[in-house]
């Protein structure tokens, strides 16, 4: 019942994407949202599909909202989904009113919240804020006194300098002074969540691209041909390609698991689960986005050929978040509170 | 193209199974019961071990009650030996015959067969080796030549076997076997299997040391040995068919990617017990936690589609390349990140004689069950590249 239901999930996701024309690939160009497929999504009531009702959300669980990302990346369409998803979710339990507008999240910064005159004020900046122009708020981490925290800071506040990753998506950096924030959250477990939901939704959408070059690739060398027969029948051809299913085969089980732990609630597991699986797919990421340009040669390192709408995402999204080594480093350091190495992987379900 | 493997769900009664084994492994370790060591599925051969597993039913789980198993459940199964596996305990003994000829028995043997076999195997008093590989036939498996003919009232077998793992201590051995010429048509037919018991006159047990010196492999020497038609397990010329059919089994467990973690685990108690663990050793170790934890899912989903009576083939050839290679890389990254640490057998340091024992048994990791080359072949045969 529950892989039906995933699946036409699946289904209606790459209908969207289908009538939406993917207008948002311009290649080499600077990615824009794509509005006709955002629209299409939300009267679908996909936008915020496992938000709860009572914020406004579809009131749909997690694997809902990992086959819709994972589709995402497959398709590569510009819908900032993960961010105003996640920014949606972090604010559902904790604050008075989620907005309707859309969102995004950055926990690249450098936020010092303090006191003026008796109310909160944040100041610092956010480096590399995905789609932030066309969010009305960016949820963030900022350090106050009593810690870490949680503050929704409006867009419009902030001065704002303009770039864009590999991929030609907008990764803003925004500097605040002295800003009111909409909303401030004092509780340690909201910045937990942030960060293990950071790490799994980027792993899904990075695990759809690697799925969508696998699949360009393998069309690519069973129909082009060299010395008379398909590069395909090569077995140095096959042995890449089975090396990409490998990557992706191990970066699914580890989504698929971290997805499990995640829907059990969030602690130490839950990230220990997301940093193992983003370390997966940035791995994964490397030899898919490698090998599907050399199995493709010259003919897929080329604008007109659509190879690059993955690949360079491939690239880009690895460095959102958190990198690989900082993802080890952190998880080889939650090891001895979780018990030790075997006790870390067989903790799955007990968060 | 995607491989689609359902995520395993724990239910409490396999965590309260987990948590007995893990009390009896911390008081076997305590106790000196055993030591724990790599590699320890192949080459920890302790029969008085594994006469303590059976008579706790962690043997022959998943053999029918009714022939002296527990009948718990591939599932229940992975858990035992993946909790034995991690802590390095000595499960050769039973190894083969628990996880390769009890199911094949279930499957194909007679009645007579099974009275015969199944409840020894579960009360470890019966361990078996495999007589598979020849001097000419590894990866190529189908070129074997060993030879059964028929006599009057069953076979006589010629030929030698190779690469026998633990072969001089087996009560008896699965032996593969050509009974009818070879058919270039079809070089898979015309073999069958036979069980012969250990020791029976024409069969000699010839030692081939391991690099590392120990005495593990054999040299299977068949001459005009007789079994009985008894012996024959299945049917005549589907031998192929029948040690195929178990590949997933033999290609997806726990052993194909746990065979070093006592020396990950090492690893990490030295790193977390240093003051100043340098950061780039401990990536290193995240990472391959990181790498066992999405394996450890791939096996164990496999597990759970065996249970369910589905054969992977693809995605036990995957489970296998990408897990033994894994283990590959825990030896290399111990040689890469640990300074002062010499691998070295006869040390009082844990660290540096599992590291020995890993170094010396790593190459043979992506070779035994199917070497890497051939698995990834089976995968892109799975994927229609060929």
């Amino acid at each position: 019942m529950r892989d039906h239901e995933l699946n036409q999930i699946a289904e209606t996701v790459d209908k969207i994407v289908a009538k939406a024309g993917a207008t948002n690939l311009r290649a080499g160009g600077e990615g824009r949202v794509d509005d006709t497929a955002l629209e299409l999504f939300t009267q679908a009531g996909l936008r915020r599909v496992a938000v709860p009702g009572s914020a406004g959300g579809s009131d749909g669980e997690l694997p809902y909202l990992a086959v819709i990302l994972k589709r995402l990346g497959y398709h590569a369409v510009n819908v900032p989904l993960l961010e105003d998803h996640l920014a949606a979710e972090l604010l559902a339990s904790r604050t008075a009113e989620v907005p309707q507008n859309m969102m995004t999240v950055s926990n690249r910064s450098d936020l010092v919240v303090t006191r003026v005159d008796g109310r909160n004020v944040v100041s610092g900046s956010c480096r590399h804020v995905p789609w932030s122009r066309t969010a009305s708020l960016v949820v963030a981490l900022g350090q106050s006194k009593a810690g870490q925290v949680l503050v929704a800071l409006p867009t419009a506040e902030a001065s704002v300098t303009s770039h864009h990753n590999v991929a030609g998506e907008p990764r803003d950096h925004l500097t605040f002074d002295a800003v009111a924030p909409v909303a401030k959250v004092n509780d340690s477990g909201a910045v937990l969540e942030l960060r293990s939901r950071v790490l799994l939704y980027r792993s899904l959408t990075l695990l759809g691209a690697g799925e969508r070059a696998l699949d360009l690739t393998i069309t690519h060398v069973m129909d082009r041909t060299q010395f008379g027969s398909p590069l395909a029948r090569r077995q140095v051809v096959q042995h890449y390609i089975a090396e990409m299913f490998g990557a992706l085969t191990a970066t699914r089980a580890a989504c698929d698991a971290a997805v499990s732990t995640l829907a059990g609630g969030t602690g130490p597991a839950s990230l220990a689960a997301s940093l193992a699986t983003r370390i997966e797919a940035d791995r994964m990421a490397s030899t898919v986005a490698r090998l599907s340009h050399q199995l493709h040669g010259a003919i897929g390192f080329t604008q007109e050929h659509r190879l690059h709408f993955c690949t360079t995402r491939l690239t880009a999204w690895r460095q959102d978040d958190l990198s690989e080594a900082a993802c080890a480093l952190e998880l080889a350091r939650l090891v001895p509170g979780l018990g030790g190495p075997w006790e870390t992987l067989t903790a799955r379900r007990m968060v | 193209m995607t491989l689609t493997l359902a995520a395993v769900d724990v239910d409490a009664a396999m965590e309260t199974l987990r948590s007995e084994v893990r009390g009896f492994i911390a008081e076997s370790v305590t106790t000196g019961r055993f030591v724990p060591d790599c590699d320890s599925w192949l080459t920890g051969w302790a029969p008085s071990f594994s006469a303590e597993l059976a008579t706790r039913g962690w043997i022959g789980m998943a053999i029918p009650k009714k022939y002296g198993g527990s009948e718990r459940g591939s599932l229940e199964r992975y858990v035992v030996i993946e909790e034995l596996l991690a802590a390095g305990a000595p499960v050769a003994a039973h190894w083969i015959a628990d996880r390769q000829i009890a199911p094949a028995l279930v499957r194909f043997g007679t009645e007579r067969q099974k009275q015969e076999y199944l409840p020894k195997i579960a009360s470890a008093q019966s361990f078996f080796a495999l007589g598979m590989s020849e001097a000419d036939a590894g990866s190529d498996l189908a070129a074997i030549r060993t030879k059964a003919t028929k006599v009057d009232g069953g076979w006589r077998l010629n030929g030698a076997k190779l690469w026998t793992s633990g072969g001089h201590h087996a009560h008896a051995m699965l032996v593969l076997a050509r009974t009818s010429a070879v058919d270039v048509q079809a070089r898979h037919s015309g073999m069958s299997q036979f069980i012969v018991d250990i020791p029976v006159p024409g069969v000699t047990i010839n030692p081939i040391l391991l690099m590392s010196g120990e005495h593990h492999f054999n040299e299977v020497v068949f001459e005009d040995a007789f079994v009985s038609d008894d012996a024959v397990l299945g049917t005549i010329g589907d031998g192929w068919k029948q040690v195929t059919a178990e590949l997933a089994h033999e290609r997806s467990g726990p052993e194909r990617l746990l065979s070093t973690f006592p020396l990950l685990t090492s690893m990490f108690r030295r790193l977390q017990t240093a003051a100043d663990a340098p950061e780039a050793e401990l990536v290193a170790l995240g990472t391959l936690l990181s790498r066992a934890r999405s394996l450890r899912e791939i096996s164990m989903s496999i597990a759970s589609a065996l249970q369910r009576g589905e054969a992977p083939e693809m995605a036990a050839a995957v489970a296998k390349d990408l897990g033994t290679r894994f283990e590959q890389d825990v030896v290399d990254t111990a040689l890469r990140i640990l300074d002062g640490v010499c691998a070295d057998a006869s040390s009082s340091e844990e660290i540096e004689r599992l590291l020995s024992k890993a170094a010396l048994h790593s190459p043979g990791f992506t070779l035994r069950g199917g070497t890497n080359e051939i698995l990834r072949g089976v995968v892109a045969r799975g994927m229609g590249l060929r």
